[in-house]
């Protein structure tokens, strides 16, 4: 257990580096070169006109200088210590402004998610122990059809709702969870429900789906005919079970909402990671790019080696056939 | 006499199956229909937007003629019915420049569909290549090609996207290429497995033993087996192509803001929710429609055409 839990760590280390390696080749290399000129020249000519040095300054501020292994190791051990480089718009650190940026986003994907299990969960039960029965087919199909829908589609839907016949609109400013923590809850509140009712659809299917399985178990049976109500049939031995493969889905949601959250922040007007990474490229911001690219990915990563560590916690199976 | 002879013919047409090719389409279409009513209905909700696009702009229906797209100022005039609702003679209503928006939504649909037949085919060429050179061919290679699998299955798709655009610009044959290489290395970790349960199989040793080539065994054998499941990823690649395309508008990272794609219209319609919603409602009602017949399609070709499942298939 211990030493499968040490593999996969440390397995961790050269797939970051693998993928950093094609991060910043692919950022680097591909056309136009020198990013530096680029964003320069196309957010501010007049700088680079009167001041010929500009250029220059910035590329050894950047250490974009030299060969192209010693940029990388240079960026790379920077990146490792916590120096992230400056972002070329707004001169400031970029460790500075990602901080404040990454509780945004991972409060939308966490309580998303949360709302997301707490809406599926039950009526998945309900579908399961109902089956084909009315109820059954009902959430069947609306879960179905909600699968269908987009997050960002049903944002727009439920915003243009509320502008038509309440005339709201999500506000601009931002209000922290410490500062102001009603208004916080407010503006939270949307965007995380959209997250929940959009994801709810798979989820409730996936649910029945598991539950029908653990219920045709022969330990269910045996429950059932030792004379055990229904409802402790259900809660103690059923639930248990479907507890691994939930922890797997999770697992994989939480990593697809954090990357997915990308459009609704941008939709809602929260100042998350997405929204961060999306301005930093749309204004030609490669550290803040390169960065935040880097950042997501090893999020990513981390997130799927919990799963797997905590799937192999659980379930020792698992452990002592990888770990062999 | 002459009725003996009637009826003798007669009985032989009564066997009579489809013989010529489009009537055997048309039958097989018929019999999909009957099996899987669902799955029919999604895929008329998917081809009515596709025929829709193609075939457009012009076309009579007589309940309904598709409007040409009026980008020239000879064909509207500029400010005229700004922002109507939906009418009898524009069923979606006109947009901020008194364009007709149906013809706008209708012209839309081209691109995104000629992108995802263009994911799909690249896709689908890299993820069987890769697949049966690895699953099939070279063991050593095979390893370390699941190694590099991983590591770009990792690699989040819009993150890339939007990193890779802010590079290259936001084109179709980039957003093309990208997705396409993507798509192409996370499928053929599905294939690999259904390629290693065939190649598992006695017949397949059994095909080798007699003297088949290798190419034999892969056309023959392996290929139809591997092939349903590229037919669902196509049904699915289409709508999903029209998903990335319309989020990446919404961020701000769509193609060509002068095109009317559904993502554009959709990003352009946030200004006006309150005064002009069907602005919104219309491009998201298509979008739902092409994903939920991709779902129900890709979901019934699935059953049909899974060899695994007894009683299945043609």
């Amino acid at each position: 257990m211990l030493d499968y839990t040490i593999r996969r760590v440390a397995l961790l280390v050269p797939t970051v580096i693998v993928g950093s390696v094609i991060l910043f080749l692919a950022l680097r290399l591909l056309p136009p070169k020198d990013f530096v000129e680029q964003h320069f020249i196309a957010n501010s000519p007049d700088l680079v006109l009167s001041d010929p040095g500009l250029l220059d300054r910035q590329r050894k501020e950047l250490g974009i200088y030299g060969p192209l292994h010693e940029q990388y190791f240079r960026w790379m051990s920077g990146f490792i210590t916590g120096d992230w480089g400056k972002s070329l718009v707004s001169q400031r650190p970029i460790s500075e402004e990602l901080v404040h940026r990454i509780p945004v986003s991972f409060e939308l994907s966490f309580i998303g998610l949360f709302f997301t299990w707490v809406i599926s969960f039950p009526l998945g039960v309900i579908a399961a122990v109902r089956q084909d029965r009315p109820a059954d087919y009902v959430l069947r199909t609306s879960a179905y059809a909600l699968d269908a829908l987009p997050s960002f589609v049903l944002g727009i839907f439920l915003l243009t709702f509320l502008a038509v016949n309440f005339r709201w609109a999500p506000p601009l400013t931002y209000s922290n969870l410490w500062d102001d923590p009603i208004r916080h809850a407010g503006i939270m509140l949307l965007p995380t429900l959209v997250i929940a009712v959009s994801s709810s659809g798979d989820l409730i299917r996936l649910t029945r789906t598991f539950l029908l399985e653990v219920l045709r178990q022969d330990y269910i049976r045996t429950a059932r005919s030792k004379g055990l109500p229904e409802h402790t049939v259900l809660l103690r031995h059923a639930m248990r079970n479907i507890a691994l493969p939930f922890i797997t889905i999770i697992g994989f949601q939480l990593p697809l909402l954090l990357t997915s959250s990308v459009i609704l922040e941008n939709l809602f007007s929260l100042p998350g990671m997405g929204r961060y990474l999306v301005s930093a490229a749309a204004s030609l911001d490669y550290p803040v790019v390169m960065t935040t690219t880097m950042f997501f990915g090893i999020v990513i990563l981390v997130t799927q080696l919990i799963t797997d560590l905590s799937y192999a916690w659980l379930d020792p199976r698992v452990s002592y056939a990888k770990g062999a | 006499m002459t009725t003996s002879i009637e009826q003798s013919d007669l009985e032989l047409w009564k066997d009579a199956r489809p013989r010529t090719l489009i009537a055997r389409i048309i039958s097989g279409l018929i019999t999909f229909g009957r099996r899987k009513p669902l799955g029919a209905f999604g895929g008329i909700l998917l081809f009515i937007p596709i025929i829709l696009s193609t075939f457009g702009p012009g076309l009579n229906l007589g309940i309904v003629t598709v409007p040409r797209l009026t980008q020239d100022s000879e064909d509207y005039t500029l400010g005229e019915g700004v922002l109507e609702g939906p009418s009898s003679s524009h069923i979606m209503g006109r947009d901020t420049l008194g364009r007709d928006y149906f013809a706008r939504i209708v012209e839309g649909g081209r691109l995104s569909f000629i992108i995802g037949w263009g994911v799909f085919a690249l896709s689908s060429v890299i993820s069987t290549t890769l697949t049966i050179v690895s699953a099939y061919f070279i063991r050593s290679l095979d390893l370390i090609l699941q190694r590099g699998i991983e590591i770009v299955g990792f690699l989040p798709e819009l993150i890339l996207l939007v990193a890779i655009f802010s590079i290259y610009g936001a084109t179709p044959i980039t957003l093309i290429v990208t997705l396409g290489l993507l798509r192409g290395f996370n499928s053929s970790r599905i294939l690999r497995s259904l390629v290693i349960q065939v190649r598992a199989m006695p017949y397949i040793e059994a095909a080798h033993m007699i003297g088949a080539t290798n190419v034999r065994v892969i056309a023959r054998h392996i290929l139809p087996q591997v092939g349903f499941l590229i037919i669902v990823t196509a049904t699915n690649g289409l709508a999903q192509a029209v998903l990335v395309e319309s989020g990446l508008a919404i961020i701000g990272f769509g193609l060509d803001p002068n095109y009317p794609t559904l993502g554009n219209l959709l990003n352009g319609s946030r200004q006006f929710l309150r005064t002009a919603p069907y602005l919104a409602l219309f491009p998201g009602l298509v979008i739902f429609m092409l994903l939920l017949g991709s779902r129900l399609l890709g979901d019934a070709l699935r059953d049909v055409l899974d060899p695994r499942q007894r009683g299945s298939g043609r």
